[in-house]
């Protein structure tokens, strides 16, 4: 019983990584129509920023977390004006191959300013919490909570706001909302923006659990991919969904078979829906 | 442009950069560049298989490292673990590569646009964690060493023995000037014509009768083959194999080859590994900068050079040289302009 808990703890705070990851995938790939596969690395992006104040500047955990999702924002902002903005309006795999080049030149400019080495990260909290016989570390439930915090407040802003709102309806309908006025390149940037400040969030929230390091970044891109196209792309309650099925693949059939089998399970489940229903398990977009 | 009754420019610089490469080996005075010249070969392979998908048919396939390394293993095993000869090994691996070729093309070219590019990431990522787990007979993460290359042909005066660098770049040379003919012919045949109408309007051409994902697995199957042959002639030529060789990284690297070179040009396939490759020597650079200015020349070139090296020049030479004489031909004149908008938003050539 308390292993099943312990494996379910651990679905959770992967699943929660993924989520936040797929959550930013999604929503660029709705406004965009753009795969981002750098979507990866700049979650590994962030976790070096943390890592670069947290254990190299010497700076509260609490004030790092805030920064990293400034800094993350302001990288999504350079990175959709000078990449993909210019490419807007060309055939949509000239996109993809930007965001392909842009994950190669996020990952080569990691790797000149840091090394190739495992960093460590500081967790600000070193206390254990005892959960019915199962010791968790606080920052591992830091992960699940902050998640659950951070997609109520995506949440909110998508449905409660205007810009919110236009990004919602600019998903569901592109021309439609392009007809009510609604601004693409606002809209592009705004989606861009939280997407990598998302990717942030998941690079500060996993930094103190697990080592820092340059290639960090592709198994979460690629199970993210996975939980969106399960979900269905450009749907952000699917890829929520999607995230947490494929984070139980991943932990379950690791625990039970190996983690080679593990790989071949949750792309195996992701080429599966792709075959047999494209638009994901709660329908996607475009 | 004056018309002297000579051949065309392209074919004049196409015969004189193959005298070039035929002419490396002689004039290359360390072996350390004769090497550099046989990888280029090499990653000219890759970039040409995935130039036929690609370039010809639209298709963003990222499966191609991972053809490309399944064909290198299939060889590695062929030779190491069943002591099968390179030239029987050799067709064996490529129809191998053939078949997976079709086994992942069939799913993925159903689907289009980004699906199929993530699909076919997801397909490299199943060939790699298949090529770690067969470890009976890959070697798995530790590598497959001892990879003998082809063996002499007794009765060849000039194939008698392949252990010379010589003798192995001019085989692959060869090799490589054969793939070339495949991709000239495909390009110039009714499947290349197909390809090109199918990456212009693929549901236009389905109205009109057109066995759009017959045409289009075909291409992926012949591509495949291709990629799995250059696998096989890198792992002879390398002797050893990691897991890494048949990694997605080695398609995005491809990738960006192609791109430099011209998507789309069989010139580029061979222009772009060789800049780059150079380039990267040049600067005895780490493998990681090289990742930083791969990435980097990618995000450049698709955005202010989309068709490349041969594109950028193509270009530039119609504007100085051919579309002065003509500009009294109306209709000319009008191709040039749609030709420089098609240039400046397109990543392939019309």
């Amino acid at each position: 019983m308390a292993e099943l808990l312990q494996q379910v703890l651990n679905v959770l705070v992967l699943g929660s990584i993924y989520c936040l990851v797929a959550s930013g995938l999604t929503l660029v790939y709705g406004i965009m129509r753009v795969p981002n596969f750098a979507q990866g690395n700049l979650y590994m992006a962030g976790a070096y920023v943390v890592f670069l104040l947290g254990s190299l500047f010497r700076i509260d955990y609490w004030f790092v977390f805030l920064a990293t999702i400034l800094i993350m924002g302001a990288v999504g902002l350079v990175i959709e004006r000078l990449c993909f903005r210019p490419v807007r309006n060309a055939p949509h795999v000239n996109s993809f191959v930007i965001a392909l080049g842009v994950l190669m030149a996020i990952e080569g400019l990691i790797v000149i300013l840091f090394g190739a080495d495992y960093k460590e990260v500081e967790p600000p909290w070193k206390r254990t919490v005892d959960l019915y016989g199962v010791t968790i570390s606080g920052q591992r439930l830091l992960v699940i909570w902050g998640t659950i915090l951070v997609m109520a407040i995506l949440q909110f802003f998508i449905k409660k706001t205007k810009s919110g709102m236009s990004l919602d309806a600019m998903s569901q309908n592109r021309e439609l909302a392009l007809m009510v006025g609604v601004n693409v390149n606002r809209m592009s940037l705004l989606a861009f923006v939280i997407s990598t400040g998302l990717a942030g969030v998941a690079g500060v929230l996993m930094a103190p659990v697990s080592f820092v390091y340059s290639a960090m970044g592709m198994t979460p891109l690629l199970i993210a991919f996975a939980a969106v196209i399960f979900g269905g792309m450009g749907n952000l309650s699917g890829a929520v969904l999607g995230s947490f099925i494929m984070a139980g693949a991943q932990v379950f059939s690791t625990q039970y078979f190996s983690s080679v089998f593990s790989d071949i399970a949750i792309f195996g489940i992701m080429i599966a829906v792709l075959l047999f229903r494209p638009t994901g398990i709660l329908g996607g977009r475009g | 442009m004056a018309v002297r009754g000579s051949l065309p420019p392209k074919v004049l610089f196409g015969i004189g950069g193959l005298v070039f490469l035929i002419m490396i080996p002689v004039i290359s005075t360390t072996g350390f560049f004769l090497h550099m010249a046989t990888l280029i070969l090499l990653w000219t392979m890759l970039c040409l298989s995935l130039n036929v998908i690609f370039g010809y048919g639209g298709q963003l396939s990222l499966a191609h490292g991972g053809l490309f390394g399944t064909g290198a293993y299939i060889y590695g095993v062929l030779v190491t673990k069943l002591s099968i000869d390179f030239w029987l090994a050799f067709p064996i691996a490529g129809a191998a590569t053939g078949v997976i070729g079709l086994l992942i093309g069939i799913p993925s070219l159903r689907l289009k646009g980004p699906y199929f590019v993530i699909i076919t990431l997801g397909f490299n990522i199943i060939l790699v964690a298949i090529i770690e787990n067969l470890s009976s007979l890959t070697e798995g993460v530790n590598g497959l060493v001892g990879i003998p290359g082809p063996r002499g042909i007794s009765w060849l005066f000039f194939a008698r023995d392949f252990s010379s660098k010589t003798s192995q770049y001019y085989l692959i040379l060869f090799f490589l000037l054969g793939f070339w003919l495949v991709m000239y012919f495909i390009k110039n045949s009714r499947i290349g014509r197909c390809l090109v109408a199918i990456k212009e309007d693929e549901d236009l051409c389905q109205s009109v009768g057109m066995n759009t994902m017959w045409i289009k697995v075909q291409t992926f199957v012949l591509s495949s083959i291709l990629a799995g042959l250059g696998g096989v002639l890198y792992a002879s030529f390398i002797g050893i194999l990691t897991p890494h060789d048949a990694s997605f990284h080695m398609g995005f690297d491809a990738l960006v080859y192609l791109t430099v070179g011209g998507i789309g040009s069989i010139v580029g396939t061979i222009l772009g590994p060789a800049i780059m490759i150079l380039i990267s020597e040049l600067l005895q650079t780490v493998v990681e900068i090289r990742l930083f200015i791969n990435g980097l020349a990618l995000i450049i070139l698709i955005i202010f050079m989309p068709r490349g090296i041969v594109g950028g020049v193509a270009y530039l030479w119609e504007k100085f040289f051919r579309g002065r004489g003509k500009t009294t031909n109306g209709s000319t004149g009008g191709k040039y302009v749609t030709g420089s908008q098609e240039f400046s938003k397109s990543i392939w050539g019309s």
